[in-house]
């Protein structure tokens, strides 16, 4: 093979070039995707129910446009949030808006059935404002649902229409505020601006992260090898494949989600491994003899580091593949990204970093007067192996100790899907959640699909049951269904002292008269949310106003136990489900990926090693280290999260690169005649500088993560340096001294073995 | 209910000032004007993706000598809703004055709606799109000649006079076509605060009731709102004159006799 480089080395390093490029030209194409419903497949149960539902009822996506202020009931507040919902209601994708210019005030009042609008006009004088504040006060209709308890804020809710381009939504609604400027602050918000602002910080953590990925890689290296070869060899290789993996997106027809991020980072972090190994071998040749020749230097390069540096990107391919368990469809993308590019960065590590030696000069070791230059570094893993061949006992017993109490924290883990708790508390995006939340009932909605004869009596005293058991339940901000149109009908026709008021009507022909008044009551519009058009499908709309993951599983698992036995219960759906329960697949997708991710990898390892052995001491440090990950996030208070629950299948595959490389070595040094702890001491100070580089180059790949604008991708980032570090303690320290103890004959010289 | 108003909105043929679109729309509007009537008619609620509801109703008008208009309107079908009971007084000078009377409830209930565009009966009319509402509250231009079908209009634009008029009655603007032979109105599109056409309204089976007092009615009208796709279709199946419609009909009693 090394012939063939040496022969092809040019066509290698244009053709290497060519395909990135190639791939480069198609990564300005790429979209960006930060909707919730993204993240789920499309046959997940409360993504189906929810696009039925929304079928029915239409969408349940808000915009909504909150003015803030001492009092919103003033004259100049309330005539700049009429123009501005003039606006507003204009706007193509908006289906319609509710305000305190649009909601109704129906109620009954001296024998007659009123019907008025919620503001019956613009108060001038503060006796007609409190008079207003009165009026509305008493009208559930619109207090906390577009103004607040308070009068501090009032919405403008825009119900979307579905395939709405929320970029040129928000840009309009911009453009409507931009012309009606005012001295009260404007706050957005609803899931469409949520979306935005995931858009926009997916661009600037690309923008920034990468850069500095690449940039700490840079120092890493340079400071690892003080050679401009060693530099740059491993970074092109690194950059090619970000370029191939990153092109392959828009080829698939996929889109960037906010799991992608971590993408071109990972290709940072894992994708100069192979070329470290090479670099650093490439060192050691040169070291020994610097007189050989190119051609025999690639040669002894090749038959030294081809078969490792291969089962190596194979483990780490395997791990990774592991993603594709997952059950968010990102990840498993992310899976198949990675693979193909760290596939890519092995291919050009075996062809394009040997091509390219072959025609650069060759490097000029740093030698101690005729010795060569031993650095500190290696002293301390000369040491560590000193240590380890001594007290391996010692070392093991302290290992699992460390590890049975992080462990511990594990018990504390949870796990959270919520698009909101992506931001930091300060973010304006969460502090905006929070004032809806607190304000107007919540913007994440779940809904129950009633099917059958609605105007049944005996179902709608169910749904009225429902709503009181429902509306007091923790995270409920407001509940809403036909029941309760019922009632205000009811209270607005009868008298306190008829049987039927604020009662569902007793008969078929009662609910059927009261719907038909309620439909001369309003727009035939307003009662499309609640029923359908031929009276066969009812929805409760359930608003949420805490919105954390925790709390919507409860509520979920109360609803269905509640609606068990309801024959007329078609289904249970909502953004608030669809993100619940990718909630509860982010877990089964941890221990899946995780599962898959071992199983692999030590199949693996059984074969390059020809032993059961192998497999079972990979285990330990593998293991070992999510053990110690999970108590860490237990004990930190970090939870699962649509990118923390990629990091174990990353960290495996990562991770027992090192242990095997490590195992490669030792059994080399000791088929070479040393014995088990010389060639355990051997093996640190050579190979294991390789592996420290290459770990700590992964680390420093990871760190950039940490300046991340959202919260699970930064903790990606801690959790990746963490567990990169215990995966290198594991292959340095933990394998040794198993190796000391277990002594497994698999590792013995293979002569003595055979006879 | 202002379905009702229209119906009677069309009238006159006095011969001067024909090009004065005020002039025009003051005709149209008092050749409509019948005394009395009883009507049997049928709406068809259209969701625009293949559902319908059918109302069935029966109403009788009266115009009274002091010109209030007063109507009664009874449903007869869907089953459910059989028996419930409109009576709308219609004032010249105020807001009209409804009761409904609900069979379940065996009870009558006044109804006070200050708004001019609220749907009629769930359905694609409402009131201020039937309605030239007071022809003082809109101005009026001219636009020329223009076909619907084979009949020659004239083509005329009716503006609310004042923003609070326009938010009142829930439309920016509206063109009427009106039939240079008979005075009728063929065809009206309400246009939005956008300028684009929010709903039409369609006319036909135009059938002159009285021909001595030159009296039209419009059996045949079709709205259609170009936002949702939704569409109502009202046809009067009965229509006789009475100017003598019994007053005993017009009182929440009869409503709750029914």
């Amino acid at each position: 093979m090394s012939e063939f480089i040496y022969r092809f080395r040019w066509p290698i390093i244009i053709v290497s070039w060519l395909i990135a490029i190639g791939f480069a030209i198609l990564i300005p194409s790429i979209e960006i995707d930060a909707e919730v419903e993204a993240l789920v497949p499309h046959n997940m149960e409360s993504k189906l129910n929810t696009d039925k539902i929304e079928d029915t009822f239409g969408g349940t996506d808000m915009v909504m446009i909150l003015i803030q202020s001492d009092d919103v009931l003033k004259e100049t507040t309330l005539y700049r949030l009429q123009k501005i919902e003039s606006g507003f209601s204009r706007l193509p994708q908006v289906e319609r808006v509710l305000s305190l210019f649009t909601m109704k005030d129906i109620r009954g009042t001296d024998g007659a059935m009123l019907v008025d609008p919620a503001l019956p006009f613009i108060p001038v004088t503060q006796e007609e404002r409190d008079s207003v504040r009165t009026m509305l006060s008493n009208n559930d209709m619109v207090m906390h649902v577009v103004v607040s308890d308070d009068f501090s804020l009032a919405a403008l809710i825009g119900i979307i229409q579905k395939e709405t381009d929320d970029r040129v939504l928000i840009d309009s609604v911009n453009q409507i505020l931009a012309r009606n400027p005012g001295p009260e602050e404007i706050i957005l918000g609803g899931f469409p601006i949520v979306g935005q602002s995931i858009t926009s910080n997916i661009l600037k953590d690309v923008k920034l992260l990468l850069p500095l990925s690449i940039l700490f890689i840079l120092i890493i290296l340079g400071l690892s090898f003080r050679d401009l070869k060693g530099v740059l060899l491993p970074l092109s290789v690194v950059l090619m494949s970000i370029l191939v993996s990153l092109g392959l997106i828009p080829l698939f027809g996929w889109k960037f989600a906010l799991v992608s991020v971590l993408l071109p980072v990972m290709m940072v972090a894992i994708g100069n491994n192979y070329g470290i190994y090479l670099v650093n071998r490439y060192h050691e040749i040169l070291k020994r003899g610097p007189a050989v020749d190119k051609r025999s230097l690639l040669k002894e390069l090749s038959a030294a580091l081809t078969k490792p540096i291969l089962l190596c990107a194979l483990t780490t391919i395997a791990g990774v593949l592991a993603l594709l368990t997952h059950i968010i469809v990102p990840a498993r993308q992310v899976g198949i990204l990675a693979s193909i590019g760290i596939g890519w960065a092995l291919i050009l590590s075996l062809f394009y970093i040997p091509a390219f030696l072959a025609v650069l000069p060759k490097s000029k070791i740093r030698t101690k007067g005729n010795r060569p230059h031993i650095t500190p570094f290696e002293h301390f893993l000369f040491r560590t192996g000193f240590l380890v061949t001594r007290k391996p006992k010692t070392i093991l017993m302290i290992a699992g100790l460390l590890t049975a109490i992080i462990g511990i924290g594990m018990i504390r883990l949870t796990v959270e899907g919520n698009t909101i708790k992506f931001f930091d508390k300060k973010d304006p995006v969460r502090i905006t959640s929070n004032l809806i939340d607190r304000n107007f009932g919540g913007s994440q909605t779940l809904s129950i699909q009633f099917q059958g004869d609605i105007k049944d009596p005996d179902l709608l005293k169910r749904m009225d049951q429902y709503e009181n058991i429902l509306k007091n339940q923790k995270g409920v901000g407001q509940v809403m269904s036909l029941a309760s149109v019922m009632r205000l009908m009811s209270k607005t026709l009868l008298d306190p002292s008829d049987p039927g008021y604020n009662n569902i009507p007793d008969t078929r022909e009662g609910v059927a008269q009261y719907l038909e008044l309620y439909s001369m009551s309003g727009d035939p519009e307003d009662f499309e949310q609640l029923i359908d058009f031929n009276y066969e499908n009812a929805q409760l709309l359930i608003r949420i106003d805490e919105a954390s993951s925790k709390t919507i599983l409860g509520l979920v698992r109360q609803i269905r136990e509640l609606t068990r036995e309801d024959p007329m219960v078609a289904c249970i759906g909502g953004i608030g489900l669809i993100s619940a329960e990718m909630t509860d697949s982010l877990v089964t997708g941890q221990w899946r990926s995780t599962f898959f991710a071992i199983v692999v990898v030590c199949l693996l390892v059984m074969w390059i090693f020809n032993t059961v052995k192998a497999g079972l001491l990979v285990l330990f440090p593998l293991g070992t280290a999510c053990i110690v990950l999970f108590g860490i996030m237990g004990w930190l208070g970090i939870p699962f999260d649509p990118a923390t629950t990629l990091i174990t299948s990353v960290m495996i595959g990562c991770g027992v690169d090192y242990t095997v490389q490590y195992l490669w070595r030792q059994r080399s040094e000791m088929d070479s005649g040393l014995s088990r702890p010389r060639a355990i001491i051997k093996t640190l100070y050579t190979t294991g500088q390789a592996i420290s580089f290459n770990a700590i180059a992964v680390m420093v790949g990871f760190t950039p993560l940490l300046f991340s604008a959202f919260r699970p991708i930064r903790f990606f980032g801690m959790m990746m340096v963490v567990s990169i570090f215990i995966c290198l303690v594991g292959a340095l320290v933990i394998v040794p001294a198993i190796n000391l103890v277990w002594k497994p004959r698999f590792m013995e010289k293979r002569v003595i073995r055979d006879s | 209910m202002k379905v009702f108003l229209l119906l009677g909105l069309c009238c006159s043929l006095a011969a001067f000032g024909d090009n004065d679109p005020k002039e025009i729309l003051r005709k149209s509007r008092e050749q409509a004007k019948i005394a009395g009537l009883e009507t049997k008619t049928t709406l068809e609620i259209h969701d625009g993706k293949g559902s319908t509801r059918i109302r069935e109703t029966t109403m009788a008008m009266r115009i009274f000598p002091d010109g209030t208009e007063k109507r009664v309107i009874i449903f007869l079908s869907p089953a459910d809703v059989k028996g419930t009971g409109m009576l709308i007084v219609d004032n010249d000078k105020k807001e009209d004055d409804m009761w409904i009377y609900m069979p379940a409830l065996r009870k009558s209930r006044k109804i006070v709606a200050s708004e001019k565009s609220k749907s009629f009966m769930g359905s694609e009319f409402s009131n201020s799109d039937l309605s030239i509402g007071n022809l003082d509250e809109f101005t009026y231009q001219l636009e020329g000649s223009d076909k619907v079908g084979d009949e020659n209009c004239w083509k005329i634009q009716v503006m609310p006079a004042t923003p609070s008029i326009a938010a009142d009655y829930g439309v920016a603007y509206k063109i009427m076509w009106i039939s240079q032979k008979d005075y009728m109105p063929r065809k009206t599109q309400f246009f939005g605060p956008d300028g684009s056409v929010a709903k039409e309204l369609t006319f036909s089976g135009i059938k002159l009731l009285d021909p001595k007092a030159n009296k039209y009615y419009i059996t045949h009208m079709e709205m259609k709102n170009l936002k949702n796709n939704r569409f109502s279709v009202m046809n009067m199946d009965q229509v006789s004159v009475n100017p003598q419609v019994k007053e005993e009909y017009f009182t929440l009693a009869f409503l709750e006799k029914q």
